[in-house]
């Protein structure tokens, strides 16, 4: 059976369906509709994990696509990015005095 | 390129002691709010000048196309890439009958790719890469018709940096590169040819234009809008005193356009960097691990030679700005949709990425992007409905605000400069 991540991740497989979104404007769409209890247990188990993630999907060559499951990897990397932003920075899921203004993003 | 500055503050202190015709009284905020002025904005400023509509590398083959919906131009524009490599650009229209030209599903909706030949779907005329007619279907039903007058309508189109501009004036008779003037000269050099890893962004937003512009025509709203984002740096930055964080390295003029020059947030770690900052090895600054350029910078670019340079952003006349950072470089193009609205595009052109490390790094700067560019969004559909009230006839703008005294001056000149010549053909055509 293939798994949804590299075998050394898979206690984060419980994440992929949720966060494992490669459109640049669903991730974004997401964290905005998530609560920050949401975004917070996301970032608290994939955080401690982002070095070594990282890491793993620098080892392909970036001109080849990533298999699936390295790929499943990366997307949680930039949903983390995604949701970080949120957790660090604004300390709620929309930009602060954004009200409910969102950029599209087209790529 | 010479080190010496291009660019100095005057002794005064003020850089509006630069340029005396500006003056430094109030400003009418009428420009921004009168629907009355929109129409003459419209005409005057949008449709006589030059105005960016895209890349070179959207048009990379001969039949490469794209269509652009502007509101402000009242039309749809065509731009092709022609079987002779020429970059053209029409009114996105069939002149059999007037049904727009090319479109798929929804006629709102802009779209691109590459046709061998324009095709109207209404009664199947055909038209070459030129606008020129290849033929009408049923010859054998024409009536007086006269092929050579019957092209797609054309627009007058040039390229300069690898940007494709239109001018909807026929009477134009000045190519982009000497529109742009002297700070195209400076940027002469620059390496804008791809490839390029880009990333757009677009948003609608309830006010003006000019008021979004003027939120990036300075930076001395850092440590009071930008508190959230830029917290920490932002408490040693707020001083009642010429402050190095936020007063500009240099603003310059020149003709209809702008430019000021900015101390920046290096792209490495700092006391204020941010976990996932470290994590991912960038800021919004750009990423960390990025090889820095082997070309030398344009001698227009960190006019003031500073090792403090961040970045340079240029406004080019009326709606295209221009920002260079050590990423890559990054356009606004402000599109109105009516007085008290627009379409703000933010595309960013990096470096192509060359592993999965470089493009997660490229990943957290474009985002902590997006997220400044709504946070200096922010107070602006507060702003502008408070203009609509009326409450106030004009607002005030410091030295650190010359850009934005310039702009609303530009454009408050070219408006009335076009009803006079306007006026002056109407009382002639009368005496004659």
């Amino acid at each position: 059976m293939t798994s949804k991540l590299p075998q050394q991740f898979r206690e984060l497989e419980c994440w992929v369906e949720e966060w494992g979104i490669e459109d640049g404007h669903q991730r974004y769409v997401k964290r905005v509709n998530s609560t920050m209890e949401q975004l917070k247990a996301f970032y608290n188990d994939m955080f401690p994990r982002g070095k070594e993630a990282i890491e793993y999907i620098n080892q392909f060559d970036y001109s080849e696509p990533l298999p699936e499951d390295a790929a499943n990897l990366r997307n949680l990397v930039y949903s983390l990015i995604t949701v970080a932003l949120a957790v660090e920075v604004w300390r709620q899921p929309r930009v602060k005095h954004s009200a409910n203004t969102i950029l599209t993003r087209i790529c | 390129m010479s080190d010496d500055p291009i660019v100095k503050k005057p002794e005064s202190g003020f850089w509006h002691d630069a340029y005396p015709e500006l003056g430094r009284g109030p400003i009418s905020l009428e420009d921004s709010v009168c629907p009355e002025f929109y129409e003459k904005e419209k005409e005057h400023v949008f449709r006589k000048n030059w105005l960016c509509v895209g890349r070179v590398e959207q048009v990379p083959k001969k039949g490469s196309y794209f269509t652009r919906e502007l509101a402000i131009l009242d039309t749809s524009v065509l731009v092709v890439r022609g079987k002779d490599d020429v970059i053209r650009a029409f009114h996105n229209v069939c002149p059999h009958r007037g049904n727009k030209l090319v479109w798929q599903d929804d006629p709102f909706k802009e779209m691109e790719g590459n046709a061998p030949l324009l095709y109207c779907r209404f009664h199947g005329w055909r038209f070459n890469l030129d606008g020129s007619l290849i033929k009408p279907s049923r010859a054998d039903l024409l009536l007086d018709f006269d092929g050579s007058k019957c092209s797609v309508p054309a627009i007058q189109c040039d390229t300069w940096g690898g940007f494709v501009f239109i001018n909807m004036d026929p009477d134009n008779k000045q190519t982009v590169r000497d529109f742009l003037g002297e700070f195209a000269d400076g940027l002469e050099g620059y390496d804008f040819d791809g490839p390029h890893q880009v990333y757009k962004f677009k948003a609608e937003l309830q006010c003006n234009w000019k008021i979004f512009m003027d939120g990036f025509a300075e930076s001395y709203h850092g440590p009071y809008l930008h508190a959230n984002s830029f917290g920490a740096l932002t408490e040693v930055a707020k001083m009642d005193a010429a402050n190095p964080y936020t007063d500009a390295l240099a603003y310059q003029l020149s003709g209809p356009h702008r430019m000021f020059s900015f101390y920046g947030e290096p792209s490495k770690e700092t006391p204020f960097s941010r976990p996932i900052e470290k994590l991912t090895e960038s800021s919004p600054a750009g990423p960390w691990n990025k090889k820095p350029s082997d070309k030398p910078l344009p001698k227009g670019l960190n006019p003031t030679r500073s090792d403090k340079y961040g970045f340079d952003s240029f406004q080019f006349f009326p709606n295209f700005v221009l920002i260079f950072s050590s990423s890559g470089f990054t356009t606004h193009l402000h599109w109105p949709t009516g007085p008290h609205s627009h379409i703000i595009e933010v595309d960013m052109y990096f470096k192509p990425p060359t592993t999965h490390k470089e493009r997660i790094s490229q990943e957290l700067t474009v985002s902590f992007l997006n997220d400044i560019v709504l946070e200096d969004a922010s107070p602006l559909e507060g702003m502008q409905a408070m203009l609509n009230s009326r409450a106030l006839t004009h607002f005030h703008a410091n030295d650190e605000e010359i850009l934005v005294r310039h702009l609303h001056k530009v454009v408050q000149d070219t408006v009335e400069e076009g009803e006079k010549e306007k006026n002056k053909n109407i009382i002639a055509k009368q005496g004659g």
